[in-house]
């Protein structure tokens, strides 16, 4: 029995981890994977930083203009001024925020949007950007309270969720440039635009 | 019956025993951390308060991940999710003390689950050698040494190499990552021209925890030899870690690139639990310098 659990796990995972190139195993694979979906044990093959690196130093940024028609603005860190210690404690906010760009995961852009919309203060200050430690904290909803005590529920909002790309410009068959030398482009799109009723 | 004997000695006979402690003590502490970061922004990353709510969750998951988490039949508010997050806590002190080490790997192999279906946009790589790791390990002899809180010592045998044929598993997970990730970069073009760390060493996410001289990384034949390094390491070390005579320097060498990825990236836990991993390959006579080599229960090592 022992030795044939082992088989069918180790060409179970064999099979899971197949390249999608190799079609010739692809209904196999299929099968295994999706066996193994099933069971939480997929794993469909390893990455990382592959087939290339992803470079993106852009940020996640959102406008939120409150009933009045003011407008505050939510930046997602610079992970370049971020130190050590704190990029290990936030480390999930790193993935979060690159795994945000992904067109798959737009619903979870529309759920930051109506979280931003809620948490927001009226009030930033002096400044329009938000200064705030990553995101807003939580505001109760059902009476579990996770924010400040004077925190109060938010008017309906609208909020416009963007993308500020940063990607290195290589030219092909040229010599790379120092980084300090390198051109960067900067470019923004929106991601989702919602309209938050409380 | 030649086959038969090859696939016996391989699965029961060569196997160290003493890895297994190593492992169930590396993994709780790894996942002591890794649910307490998990447990710090519970309600913002798990509870419906969030941001992410758990009807979003099911609809980015549906396509290709696993359907079942056991938090889809709770309520998702943040007491909720924290308690669960305290429960988690709880199966990872009482696999660090051995207390019925195999049910508790294998309920944070549900609550690994469970978690990371409820917001797969906080998980890479990392979190899913951790649930492999746990699945895996419910199939070794956990509580057989290094046990601070037995519940019964009269029950206790010695271990032999036949218990821990579930290291071969864990074994064959490693080398398949390895094997996995040389492929995928075969397939991108900065791999084959060596230029892939320049592009790494320019994010500014994951890469700077320490601190270079720029002349270092704008050097081009070194970034093409860190570059070919790190692929030729993950390229062998999946076949020569599997021969005796290799097996010591590809596994020095997968520590190698392992230290070396943690002194200068920010990758959370993933270095640790990939060295974890490895360590499965480990057989402590092979490491003996000056005494004659012994045998695991008597068995010839494969």
């Amino acid at each position: 029995m022992v030795r044939l659990f082992a088989a069918i796990m180790a060409g179970g995972l064999l099979l899971d981890n197949l390249p999608y190139e190799w079609t010739w195993a692809a209904g196999p694979k299929h099968a295994v994977t999706t066996v193994y979906q099933q069971l939480g044990l997929s794993q469909d093959g390893w990455g990382m930083f592959a087939p290339d690196p992803e470079l993106d130093n852009g940020s996640i940024g959102a406008v939120v203009t409150l009933d009045d028609g003011r407008e505050l603005m939510w930046f997602s860190p610079a992970w370049g001024e971020v130190g050590s210690g704190d990029k290990f404690r936030r480390f999930r906010y790193i993935n979060y925020f690159n795994r945000l760009r992904l067109p798959e995961n737009r619903p979870a852009a529309e759920d930051l949007a109506d979280y931003l919309a809620r948490t927001v203060p009226p009030t930033a200050g002096e400044s329009p950007v938000l200064e705030t430690d990553y995101l807003p904290p939580m505001i109760s909803v059902d009476g579990e309270d996770d924010s400040d005590a004077d925190a109060t529920k938010p008017a309906a909002r609208h909020v416009e969720l963007f993308v500020n790309s940063m990607q290195m410009a290589v030219e092909k068959h040229t010599p790379l440039p120092p980084h300090d030398e390198a051109t960067w482009l900067i470019s923004s799109r929106s991601l989702v635009s919602r309209r938050y009723e409380p | 019956m030649a086959v038969r004997r090859t696939t016996d000695r391989f699965l029961f006979e060569s196997n160290d025993p003493r890895i297994v402690p190593v492992l169930r003590i590396g993994f709780a502490f790894l996942m002591l951390v890794y649910v307490s970061i998990w447990l710090a922004d519970a309600g913002l990353w798990f509870s419906d308060q969030g941001v992410l709510t758990k009807g979003t969750a099911e609809r980015i998951s549906q396509a290709t991940a696993t359907r079942w988490s056991l938090l889809k039949l709770l309520p998702n508010t943040p007491t909720v999710v924290r308690s669960c997050l305290c429960v988690m806590l709880i199966h990872t002190a009482l696999l660090l003390v051995g207390w019925w080490p195999r049910l508790q790997t294998l309920c944070l192999f549900v609550w690994l689950v469970s978690f990371q279906q409820r917001n797969p946009l906080l998980c890479d790589g990392e979190d899913t050698l951790f649930r492999a790791l746990a699945f895996w390990m419910t199939f070794l002899p956990l509580g057989a040494s290094w046990v601070w809180l037995r519940r019964n010592s009269h029950a206790h045998r010695p271990v032999t190499s036949a218990d821990c044929w579930a290291l071969r598993l864990i074994q064959l997970q490693m080398a398949v990552i390895y094997a996995s990730a040389t492929w995928n970069k075969l397939q991108g073009s900065t791999w084959h021209d060596g230029t892939a760390m320049y592009y790494v060493f320019a994010t500014v996410d994951h890469f700077g925890r320490m601190t270079f001289p720029s002349t270092w990384l704008d050097n081009i034949v070194l970034v093409k030899t860190i570059t070919w390094t790190a692929l030729g390491i993950e390229a062998i070390v999946p076949v020569a870690v599997w021969f005796r005579w290799t097996r010591k320097p590809a596994l020095l060498a997968a520590l190698a690139l392992h230290l070396g990825i943690e002194l200068t990236m920010h990758l959370f836990l993933f270095q640790w639990v990939m060295i974890l991993g490895w360590l499965s390959f480990v057989n402590l006579d092979e490491w003996r310098w000056h005494t004659k080599r012994e045998s695991v229960d008597g068995a010839k090592s494969d």
